[in-house]
């Protein structure tokens, strides 16, 4: 099978079909909207990092300020626990 | 092209990066060539029409990015619109077609001992189907949009002396299979 297929035309594109196709207004229409389109996805991603950037650090810092109120409990019960201890050391 | 148009060219594109209205002199200069480019390479109206908006289209939203090559403006965009017509070709996976005008081809062939005749122009046809793609586009770029080697280099993205020696290669076996020499000045 030939890698390519080749035609011959008789004649040129002639200036009316160009002229048909030819739409500068069409063009910055078009330009318009793909800058606005590429624009709202830009502040989409960028609200979506910003929105994932924020829920991480709320876990994280949910995690560390459970951690902190574990470590504050478990300070408190300690000296409770002791003295029990002792007491029942001495008895 | 001579260096005061290309930089008449280029002082176009700056005027296109603060105001993408400026654009419209280069696309009023361009877009028949550019269209023809494409047709070439589609033989189908509707197919190139949106090729070639693309392509603008493409040159309009990088126009910031456009930096200074040594090459005309034409040449930027000949380059977005043949990766534009590559991506169609890959996309739909068909063969490529070139749509070849029968009057500049003529034009193009000197004759030699051989009568110039709808026999030679079959057998060159032919031997055209089985040219990799990539040496029928230098070919089209150097003979049909008289393009120089510098400018087919940035246009396919490849070396200076790589279009010159697919080109010579070509025109080699075309003179060695027909008998035909393309008319060719060395002009580089």
């Amino acid at each position: 099978m030939a890698r390519n297929e080749i035609k011959l035309r008789k004649q040129l594109i002639d200036d009316d079909t160009l002229q048909r196709h030819r739409d500068y207004s069409l063009l910055m229409r078009r330009h318009e909207r793909t800058r606005r389109a590429k624009k709202t996805k830009n502040i989409f991603i960028y609200s979506l990092i910003v929105a994932v950037i924020t829920v991480l650090l709320l876990i994280i810092t949910s995690y560390f300020m459970v951690r902190w109120e574990k470590e504050r409990e478990l300070k408190n019960t300690k000296p409770a626990m002791h003295q029990s201890l002792r007491r029942a050391s001495h008895t | 092209m001579t260096d005061a148009e290309i930089r008449l060219e280029y002082e176009a594109i700056d005027r296109a990066k603060k105001n993408p209205a400026a654009f419209g002199v280069l696309y009023e200069k361009y877009f028949d060539r550019i269209f023809n480019f494409i047709y070439t390479q589609t033989d189908d109206e509707e197919l190139t029409a949106d090729l070639c908006s693309q392509t603008f289209l493409i040159a309009l939203g990088n126009v910031h990015k456009y930096e200074f090559r040594g090459v005309p403006v034409s040449a930027w965009f000949y380059k977005i619109a043949s990766n534009e017509v590559n991506r169609y070709y890959r996309k739909s996976k068909s063969r490529k077609v070139y749509s070849l005008d029968e009057v500049h081809l003529r034009e193009l062939f000197d004759k030699q001992e051989e009568e110039y005749s709808e026999d030679i122009l079959a057998r060159l046809i032919e031997y055209m189907r089985d040219l990799p793609g990539e040496m029928l586009e230098v070919l089209q770029l150097r003979f049909f949009e008289e393009k120089d080697f510098k400018e087919i280099a940035f246009i396919l993205d490849i070396s200076e002396s790589s279009a010159k020696m697919r080109t010579y290669r070509a025109l080699d076996q075309l003179r060695v299979k027909f008998n035909v020499k393309v008319k060719y000045h060395g002009k580089e």
